[in-house]
């Protein structure tokens, strides 16, 4: 009797959990974000987070009426701080399939893309088709250039950051050619390319940019096509939780909202200097 | 990097990072301080069950220290950080609770941190309390002290006298395990430096200001348990 009590009483709460996850009220969202990861997102000596990310994820929290707690934490416990329920939604995550299995993704809200860089004069020459968009799943376009590319890295070390899509484009495209070396983030790579322990790197195309203008960096040249398609996470969008429909579709319409009324364009550009506009196509 | 530029940078000017540099040395000291006493409490525990304790205390003694000081630090802390809140959310739920209930990062980093050099703790105590002579707690037995009085005023003091190079071991060992604790949140002065690194794009500057302040704490607390040391062997001869 005891025995069926306590079943019955494990069940219904297995329901009451279970029912109040799939119709949810949303008024407050925990956002989670790297902080260091200019001009994306990043955090000021004052403690307070700044960036592309940070202003357009305020902007789409006033569109949605909703009360938005904005947290950093480190890249590589971002998605497991989602799983555990820490944050309710991770900004700046690129959208790629292997990332697909593990959460749902809003609809992008930045439309990047990746290439490379060297060190100047150093021991890898330039790539073709520098600055030039490139999509990898236009097949008879782009890998003809991908194997000329990686006939160029054949022996040489490439390095990227962990758990990116970059690593595993490397991976995929240079298989055993190329010696791949993971960092935690890309100045500590960008490090080990200035000293030569790198030939070459592979990363966003914008913090590419982004750090061309600093005396350091007068030695990096970038080079290669700009990259996209494939599994490469150029379209960066907030990542969720599974299930969690009423969630997407609130920041679905905001983004929708804010691609229309230019607000991504205007953020973008003041931000990266580039028009990350989701419906700019390319 | 230039030294105006850095000095700048470091500084505690509206834009100097100096002040959040010298919180995270503290949240690092902080983490570290908790979780060497949790790890002292925890250690002179299973240190008394290896030594004095029955077939089942100290079995389980000796597969604390195995397990504890043979899986890396960082799994400990995950387990303590997402294991329980995975843990405590559906156990909340259960009681009306809603969304997502954690230990707070400083507890659960604290916490991991203390068992994980507890196990240290347990044989720098077990050797410690191995080391003081028969002759001496003999001699407490012979003039009638009960056990507790016999473990406060002689074995407690003498122990102590042969574990602290041990302990101050096992503090360097925390002091640097502390730098872990930033996957649950808590800014410490390793992470501060990664912030800072990432978001002015300058790490050698941020990288070397914070191994500095490691270097001043290591050796800050080298010199104090050396006078502690000498303290508590002034009744010792010195060879």
């Amino acid at each position: 009797m005891l025995a069926r009590i306590v079943a019955a009483a494990a069940l219904a709460a297995l329901v009451a959990v279970s029912g109040g996850a799939q119709s949810k009220e949303w008024t407050h969202v925990n956002l989670g974000s790297e902080g260091a990861f200019p001009p994306w997102n990043m955090i000021g000596p004052d403690g307070q987070l700044a960036g592309y990310e940070i202003d357009l994820a305020h902007d789409l929290c006033r569109r949605a009426k909703l009360d938005c707690g904005i947290g950093a934490g480190e890249w590589t416990s971002l998605i497991p701080s989602l799983n555990a329920g820490k944050f309710d939604m991770v900004l700046g995550l690129g959208i790629n399939e292997a990332r697909k299995k593990v959460v749902d993704f809003t609809i992008p809200y930045a439309s990047g893309a990746a290439t490379f860089s060297v060190l100047k004069g150093g021991p890898v020459p330039q790539f073709p088709l520098t600055g030039e968009r490139l999509n990898l799943n236009d097949k008879t376009k782009a890998d003809p250039v991908m194997a000329q590319i990686r006939q160029i890295l054949k022996g040489k070390t490439i390095g990227v950051v962990q758990s990116s899509s970059h690593e595993q484009l490397v991976h995929a495209y240079f298989g055993d050619d190329v010696t791949v070396r993971t960092y935690k983030s890309s100045p500590e790579r960008d490090l080990d390319l200035r000293a030569g322990r790198i030939d070459a790197s592979f990363d966003s195309a914008v913090y590419m940019n982004s750090i061309l203008d600093k005396a350091e960096n007068q030695d990096l040249a970038v080079t290669g096509p700009l990259l996209k398609g494939a599994m490469l996470a150029t379209e960066v969008a907030i990542g969720m939780r599974k299930n969690e429909p009423e969630l997407k579709a609130i920041f679905d319409k905001a983004i929708q909202e804010a691609t229309e009324d230019g607000t991504i364009r205007k953020l973008s550009l003041k931000w990266t200097k580039v028009d990350l506009s989701p419906s700019s196509g390319n | 990097m230039t030294a105006p530029d850095f000095w700048q940078l470091m500084g505690f000017g509206a834009r100097g990072w100096g002040r959040a540099m010298l919180a995270g040395a503290l949240m690092t000291l902080a983490v570290a301080a908790c979780g060497l006493l949790m790890g002292a409490v925890i250690g002179v525990i299973v240190a008394l069950a290896k030594i004095g304790g029955g077939a089942v205390a100290r079995a389980l003694a000796d597969a604390y220290t195995t397990i504890l000081r043979g899986i890396p630090d960082l799994l400990v802390i995950y387990l303590f950080y997402f294991g329980g809140s995975s843990i405590l959310t559906p156990i909340g739920h259960l009681f009306g609770a809603s969304g997502f209930i954690s230990l707070p990062g400083f507890l659960a980093g604290s916490l991991a941190i203390g068992v994980v050099c507890g196990a240290y703790h347990a044989e720098v105590f077990r050797g410690a309390f191995r080391a003081v002579s028969r002759g001496e707690i003999e001699a407490a037995l012979a003039v009638g002290m009960p056990p507790w009085l016999r473990f406060r005023r002689i074995i407690a003091p003498l122990a102590l006298r042969y574990a602290l190079p041990g302990l101050g071991n096992v503090w360097q060992i925390v002091l640097k395990e502390s730098a872990l604790v930033s996957v649950t949140g808590v800014v410490e002065l390793l992470r501060e430096a990664q912030i800072g690194a990432g978001s002015t794009r300058q790490p050698f500057d941020f990288f070397i200001a914070a191994a500095a302040l490691y270097l001043a704490i290591t050796s800050l607390s080298g010199v104090a348990l050396e006078r502690v040391e000498r303290r508590l062997s002034r009744g010792m001869r010195r060879a």
